[in-house]
């Protein structure tokens, strides 16, 4: 009955698999879709794994055992990815896919763009503003950090695709955001804490935190201690930035 | 206290959330963001966080049913407006002006804020995997 090559299937769980971790799903929808892609073509015993940064899927179909291990790298969060994937597995497991339809719908997902350069500096924009009505500032502070905001959001984009440790990018990014503001809040006269602190909020890791705890509370421990580390030292980088400006200033 | 809906709204829109999917992770911070505020101001702040993120969760577990979408889609961005950011700057801020006993008050207010919402969020997401749990075994029955 086997009309596939089963090595293929083992790549294209494991595909999806990676997609999902780097959009930034919880490590228990990315092991439970492994898994449903996997029986829906026929495969038994299915165990996948999944960490941060590791995925390993093995699987037996028609006696014989397959497996699979790929390194994941972090990528870009894109939850809107982690959406189309969801559907194509529960789709795949309703109706019969046929293996190369599957695959030209999952690179479909993967090569679809994100949203473009100006419309994220726009989110960031809104972003910021609100923050600063939430924070209680007025107009001229909202102002001060949606401009502040949106350049950051601009430069972390640029310096995304840097091959530099993610802890100075955004040591680097948090100095830069304290220097404007204190340069906003001296030509602007607007409040310099309410300016920061809105536009700091777009740099603080909001995933990497949820996904903690959640993959804690699921009991995939590995995975809630990786991202745990990781939105500690995101958040230490940018305390560290932000310290240092302001320490530089004081001497001045 | 409004503002908080822009706030997540912008979020959903760096972390590419479309469609009416943004609206709702919008609408969701939104609702958290009033929840904090209407408690900060009659109470404890350790206490809105927490109730706060309880709301959040839940109504994004409710939102994930309904629409058919990832739960984290709706959580992420609705929760950020509550992450401390204020209480880490004003600690550093005190670290730099040498006022140690300030700093070490704010540091542990904020502290104890983080593990307010943390405690929210593990309480709800607890729940929902023991009704998933139930779901699947009363299938299971029929």
């Amino acid at each position: 009955m086997k009309e596939f090559d089963p090595n293929r299937l083992a790549r294209l769980a494991t595909r999806a698999g990676i997609i999902l971790m780097r959009s930034g799903a919880e490590t228990y929808r990315v092991e439970e879709t492994m898994n449903y892609i996997l029986k829906s073509y026929g495969a038994s015993v299915c165990d996948s794994y999944a960490t941060p940064t590791l995925l390993i899927t093995s699987f037996s179909l028609d006696g014989e055992l397959y497996h699979n291990i790929k390194r994941v790298k972090m990528g870009d969060i894109d939850l809107d990815k982690i959406i189309k994937i969801n559907d194509l597995s529960r789709l795949a497991y309703k109706h019969d896919l046929s293996l190369e339809e599957f695959e030209k719908r999952l690179s479909d997902i993967e090569n679809e763009a994100s949203f473009s350069l100006p419309f994220k500096i726009f989110g960031a924009f809104i972003c910021a503003f609100g923050f600063a009505f939430f924070f209680k500032g007025d107009l001229k502070d909202a102002l001060c950090a949606a401009l502040i905001g949106s350049f950051i959001e601009f430069l972390l984009i640029k310096i995304s695709h840097l091959s530099f440790p993610n802890f100075f990018k955004y040591v680097f990014l948090s100095m830069i955001l304290t220097l404007f503001s204190i340069i906003m809040a001296l030509i602007f006269k607007c409040d310099r804490d309410i300016v920061t602190i809105s536009s700091l909020m777009l740099l603080v890791p909001g995933l990497a935190i949820t996904n903690a705890i959640r993959d804690s509370v699921s009991l995939d421990l590995v995975s809630g201690l990786v991202r745990a580390s990781e939105a500690i030292i995101n958040a230490a980088a940018i305390a560290l930035g932000s310290l240092l400006v302001m320490l530089m200033m004081r001497g001045l | 206290m409004f503002m908080s809906f822009f706030a997540a709204f912008g979020f959903g829109i760096i972390f590419n959330i479309k469609g009416k999917n943004l609206f709702f992770a919008g609408l969701n911070g939104m609702i958290g963001g009033i929840v904090y505020s209407l408690i900060k101001e009659n109470g404890n702040i350790f206490l809105a966080q927490f109730i706060a993120s309880l709301v959040i969760t839940l109504f994004s577990i409710i939102l994930a049913r309904l629409l058919k979408a990832p739960l984290t889609t709706f959580l992420i961005a609705a929760l950020i407006p509550l992450v401390p950011g204020g209480g880490m700057y004003h600690t550093m801020l005190s670290i730099v002006n040498k006022d140690l006993d300030t700093a070490l008050m704010t540091g542990l207010d904020t502290l104890g804020e983080a593990c307010a919402i943390v405690m929210g969020i593990t309480f709800m997401s607890g729940l929902e995997l023991a009704l998933n749990e139930w779901f699947k075994s009363r299938a299971h029955h029929l």
